[in-house]
């Protein structure tokens, strides 16, 4: 499955930015089940200098700087992916909840070693005895740990209600939970604090869903602005992607951009800017287009062209 | 002074002292003396009771005048400075310093290999030499700094290592400071007064010196330029005068001759980091940052917009500039690596430790935390970023309630033997008493070597018979006395020279933001002055509440002058506004709130306060006597604003007066030429032009009979300092014309408006601008020389010349033009060359 993606953020700002410093994770990053065949960016004013560098997870960060006077800010990153199939799981085949928590905790092996970050603490999840219980209705003893995850997405699902604007970034994870609503980003949130609580591993994955989908299938929640799920580790397998917002598990229609131990490892974008008077008003647009075979081949792609000058391959 | 007759029994001043059991760092067992001690003894003991007290009553004062003006003002108790130097050294045997030193040296080692290890390879998780959990869940690993570390030169070229002895009188790690080891500093101006005191006995007993390490330092700093240089732009990095430390940043910046920057000067393009001078960008290569790692860059790392650089870790992964010591290294100042540190010197040197550390258990070990929960009451428990406990302290509920925190985040506590270090004579005001010390080493390094710091800074806590926290940063601390067998070495003991070099090529060009303070520096120190000369003035003249003295028009000139006090000071209504008329008959408590009180914005309080904050942000800048004239200026401010009626204050405000006038004559006599002197002077001028033109304005503009204006034009001379030139021309005979000819037109007068106003405009010419654009070009350039035409046109005849509304229209009008050319002048100086727009972070959105 081929998609083009394009993600647009514009800020206005009140006064006249003299210099902006900017860091992006907004180039999809290549997985197991997804290969970047390309990828550019349209920034405008244009960038005086754009440097790309790997973060410690592996993802890809692009690093400009603005150095013209402005007062709008346009970053626009335009990429074609495809996603492979991804096998199926067999939930019931995995192994008892508490065999997998004993591995992570006890490991020797070096790679898995690595891994603990995301067993820990992180800058928006803190573990906690409240999560714990919450997360405890999903593992009773000895159940396959697959099971388990599956069922916490789904208890999310359904306890949880969507709704923009109920949360910030620094809404804490505590208020939250008691009062069951947020968005996407919330809801990965609380599975990663849930399954870190018992010791089990857990990532944030940012990405993007499939805008409009084939005909026949209902349109997801979260699709025209950017989208964060979860995986979880199973040592021996690997990650396990999981979309609480829509209850299912990732594939063909999720794209991931980068992934790290909660939202602050793999903002979108972030920046300091110089000037610019108060809080500067921000619009983001997300389009994620599946390519049929037609113009995949002509390389034509229906998107309105923005009318974005200074792209940078 | 009560002290006097504690100190009286100098014949032996160890007479009485009598440590606890233990290590003694003065004292064997048997009282005999340790190595050193006897000469230092032997000359304390030959020295009379005043002598010793006076000795250190100066070493307070010393201190005091080294560094501490500039947060006289500041009311959090946390800005002041609460160090103290005692005059007892303590003293190190060059064989058991030899043996420290190694020890030091091979920390270091493994330290700088450990950190290249933890953002690169990570072969320390990955073997299981440490736990991950241990360095992932610490708030000082930094994973923007992954992949960073690819230095020219060494990542940590400087460390600091806190140390105490054992009960057996060995050295044992405390723990280690890396991000920007502080200290340093201090240790060397504690050498350098103690130089002073104490010179005979460093002298006897061979004590190294300290400046060879700074040069090292120096040295070190140089060679980890990312490119090879001849001379490299090296600058100390500081978050400012709000910083506790920021007088030693100021310190060792002069001393070692690097350029002393803030975050706001500077800025990251095309990834390459430069410093803002007023004559446009000059790259750097060589950052020593004085910030924590989480402030360095507002970008990668801080939740703080305001500190550090956005884009600073970019330009050090693109290898265009060093920062040191390396981003990232606060990670190595977890504790909880103490408890790891044989297996990492194993790790890296295939040997054992040479230093022992203090006994330490990382809890999120599961084994340790065992241990750790059975043995709570024998230790302390230490969670990060919060204060030591004794397990042994708490009562039963507490204790119950740390175990359960323990176990609920065991990955953040560590738990270690309680220090008991080694006690020392201290001299008190109640005499010689024992404390206990730690002591605080340095050491740099570049590729090849690592030099150790023959001294250090020791802290002291006075034994209290509690268990000593060393955690707060007040407290006595000790010059390090490191013996030498030599005598070679103090062949060359002389005082340190006051700077090792001076700061590279960087003299004369001059950063944005100093040329604004100094502008500032000049505009406070005139603006308390001259009110301060009016305040006197008045407080000279009768009072107006002894009516029966004055005849009618003295009263009004008296009223003209009361005016011009509130209209100088921008202190509506005072005898302006509302209820002036009330508060003119009765002045007493409107010229106490002027004085004294810190809530009044243009009072002196306020004047004296903001020189001091605007000297202090440029305090490299400024030469040690002038730094003594502004503590004497601050000192002489305290003490008037003591007097609870203004009567009593004339004499200090006279002696104010002059140590204004002093700093003006430093500024005049020893700053260079440079921009920097041009702009202190034009802040200077500019508000001595602004009080020239407020005075004329409240005073002449209303004309008076003959006698009013006689006691009103002495006054304005008096106010002005221009009565003797004025005598000398013009005998005694009091007129407005001849006045205004001195005090406005003169352009020879220094204390004229006209010679503030040509100054300016020789000043302005000498700024830099674009191109080969003449100054008069430039919007600054363009209003002086308005100002300066407009003056120079007028007649006196005419501004002398009372209309039919018995006021001076045509000086109205003259003195209302240029009063509105000034400040916009100031404003376009402001703007070409101060501009500074506060940054801030922007969050990209995600719903």
């Amino acid at each position: 499955m081929l998609y083009r993606i394009s993600h647009l953020t514009r800020y206005a700002f009140s006064e006249s930015v003299a210099i902006s410093h900017n860091l992006a994770w907004l180039h999809p990053r290549a997985t197991r089940w997804q290969s970047l065949q390309h990828a550019h960016w349209a920034i405008q004013p244009a960038p005086a200098i754009i440097q790309e560098r790997r973060d410690m997870f592996g993802n890809r960060v692009h690093y400009f700087e603005v150095l013209e006077p402005h007062h709008t800010l346009v970053v626009e990153s335009v990429s074609r992916v495809e996603l492979l199939p991804t096998p199926t799981l067999r939930p019931a085949a995995s192994p008892p909840w508490e065999v997998v928590k004993g591995m992570l905790a006890t490991t020797r092996d070096p790679d898995l070693l690595l891994e603990q970050h995301f067993l820990l603490d992180s800058p928006l999840v803190r573990r906690s005895s409240d999560l714990a219980s919450y997360a405890a209705a999903s593992f009773p003893d000895r159940r396959p740990f697959v099971e388990g995850v599956l069922d916490l997405m789904e208890r999310i699902y359904k306890d949880f209600t969507y709704l923009p604007n109920a949360t910030t970034v620094s809404t804490p994870l505590e208020e939250t939970l008691r009062r069951r609503q947020g968005v996407c980003q919330d809801f990965a949130h609380i599975a990663i604090g849930a399954l870190r609580s018992l010791g089990l591993a857990a990532r944030y994955v940012s990405g993007y869903l499939e805008t409009l989908p084939p005909p026949g299938k209902p349109r997801l929640t979260g699709a025209d602005a950017s989208h964060a799920w979860f995986a979880t580790l199973l040592p021996g397998v690997g990650w396990i992607d999981l979309d609480p917002t829509n209850n299912l598990l990732p594939r063909e229609q999720h794209i991931t951009l980068a992934w790290g131990r909660d939202y602050s490892d793999v903002p979108p974008l972030r920046g300091v800017v110089l000037g610019g008077g108060r809080r500067p008003l921000l619009e983001v647009r997300v389009d994620v287009l599946r390519l049929d075979d037609d113009q995949e081949r002509n390389g034509v792609s229906p998107l309105s062209n923005t009318p974005l000058v200074h792209g940078i391959a | 002074m009560d002290t006097m007759s504690s100190a009286s029994s100098a014949e032996d001043l160890l007479r009485h002292y009598a440590p606890p059991p233990g290590y003694d760092e003065a004292m064997q067992p048997d009282r005999a003396l340790r190595p050193g001690w006897q000469t230092l003894m032997a000359h304390l003991n030959r020295l009379s009771a005043p002598r010793l007290e006076s000795l250190r009553q100066q070493a307070r004062q010393l201190l005091l005048e080294n560094g501490i003006t500039y947060n006289l003002f500041q009311t959090e108790p946390d800005n002041v400075r609460a160090w103290e130097l005692d005059l007892l050294p303590l003293i190190i045997d060059q064989v058991e310093w030899l043996q420290l030193e190694k020890g030091l040296q091979q920390r270091h080692q493994v330290l700088e290999r450990l950190l290249e290890d933890l953002y690169g390879k990570q072969e320390v998780l990955r073997s299981g030499v440490l736990p991950p959990a241990l360095i992932f869940s610490h708030p000082g690993y930094l994973r923007t700094c992954h992949g960073l570390l690819r230095p020219r030169g060494v990542s940590l070229p400087w460390l600091a290592v806190d140390l105490s002895r054992t009960a057996q009188g060995s050295f044992q790690v405390l723990g280690d400071h890396l991000q920007s080891p502080t200290g340093a500093g201090y240790a060397l101006e504690n050498r350098q007064i103690l130089f002073r005191l104490l010179r005979q006995p460093l002298n006897d007993n061979y004590v190294r010196l300290l400046l060879p390490f700074f040069s090292t330092l120096r040295a070190h700093l140089h060679e980890a330029c990312p490119s090879v240089k001849e001379d490299p732009q090296i600058i100390l990095l500081t978050s400012g005068p709000t910083d506790k430390l920021y007088f030693e940043h100021a310190f060792l910046a002069n001393y070692l001759g690097l350029t002393l920057v803030q975050g706001e000067d500077l800025t990251v393009r095309g990834g390459r980091l430069y410093i803002k001078t007023l004559d446009g960008l000059h790259p750097v290569d060589v950052v020593l940052r004085m910030l924590n790692d989480a402030q360095c860059d507002p970008l990668e790392m801080g939740e703080d917009e305001f500190s550090g650089v956005a884009g600073l870790v970019q330009a050090v992964l693109g290898q265009r500039v060093a920062v040191l010591n390396h981003p990232g290294a606060a990670v190595l100042e977890n504790q909880a690596l103490l408890g790891y540190f044989q297996g990492l010197c194993r790790h890296f040197l295939n040997e054992p430790p040479q230093l022992a550390v203090t006994p330490t258990w990382w809890c999120g070990d599961p084994i340790a935390l065992e241990q750790v929960l059975d043995e709570l009451d024998h230790l302390a428990i230490q969670e990060y970023a919060k204060p030591l406990r004794h397990g042994g302290d708490l009562s039963g509920a507490d204790r119950q309630a740390m175990r359960q925190q323990i176990m609920a985040r065991p990955e953040d506590f560590i738990a270690q033997t309680p220090i008991n270090p080694s006690t020392i004579p201290v001299m008190t005001a109640a005499g010689v008493r024992p404390g206990r010390v730690i002591l605080r080493a340095f050491a740099t390094a570049n590729r090849q070597e690592v030099e150790v710091m023959p001294g250090g800074l020791a802290r002291v806590l006075l034994e209290s018979g509690q268990a000593p926290s060393f955690s707060d940063r007040s407290g006595i601390t000790k010059d390090v006395w490191v013996l030498s067998h030599s005598p070679a070495v103090v062949r060359t003991n002389r005082l340190p020279l006051e700077r090792l070099s001076e700061p590279s090529f960087f003299t004369g060009e001059l950063s944005s933001r100093t040329a604004e303070n100094l502008f500032w520096v000049g505009r406070y120190a005139e603006r308390t002055e001259n009110s301060l000369r009016l305040l006197k003035v008045l407080l000279l003249l009768p009072r107006p509440e002894s009516m029966a003295i004055w005849e009618g028009e003295g009263l009004e000139a008296l009223r003209l002058l009361y005016q011009a006090l509130t209209l100088v000071t921008d202190t509506l209504p005072g005898f302006v506004g509302e209820g002036a008329a009330g508060r003119f008959l009765d002045p007493e408590k409107e010229l106490l709130f002027l004085i004294r009180s810190p809530e009044c914005p243009g009072g002196i309080h306020a004047s004296v306060q903001a020189l001091a904050l605007a000297a202090h942000r440029v305090r490299e800048r400024l030469s040690n006597d002038t730094w003594r004239v502004l503590n004497q200026i601050v000192g002489l401010y305290q003490q008037l604003s003591h007097h609870k009626s203004t009567t009593d204050m004339v004499g200090e405000m006279e002696g104010l007066i002059t140590t204004l006038a002093a700093l003006a004559g430093l500024a005049g006599e020893s700053m260079t030429r440079g921009l920097g002197w041009r702009f202190l002077d034009m802040g200077r001028r500019v508000e001595r032009a602004i009080f020239v033109l407020q005075l004329l304005r409240a005073t002449l503009v209303p004309a008076l009979e003959q006698e009013g204006e006689r006691i009103l034009l002495d006054a304005l001379l008096s106010v002005s300092d221009s009565s003797i030139t004025y005598r000398r021309r013009y005998r005694t005979h009091f007129a407005v014309k001849p006045f205004l000819e001195l005090i406005l037109l003169d352009e020879s007068n220094p204390r004229g408006l006209a010679s503030q106003l040509t100054s300016i405009d020789l000043h302005v010419a000498a700024l830099p601008r674009r191109g080969a654009m003449p100054s008069y070009r430039t919007p600054s350039g363009r209003i002086i020389l308005e100002t300066v035409n407009t003056l120079r046109m007028a007649e006196t005849d005419l501004l002398g010349a009372v209309g039919d509304t018995g006021t001076r229209s045509n000086l109205q009008d003259l003195l209302g033009r240029v009063q509105v050319l000034i400040p916009l002048f100031s404003m376009e100086l402001a703007h070409a060359f101060f501009q500074h727009s506060p940054s801030r972070a922007l969050r990209g959105g995600i719903h």
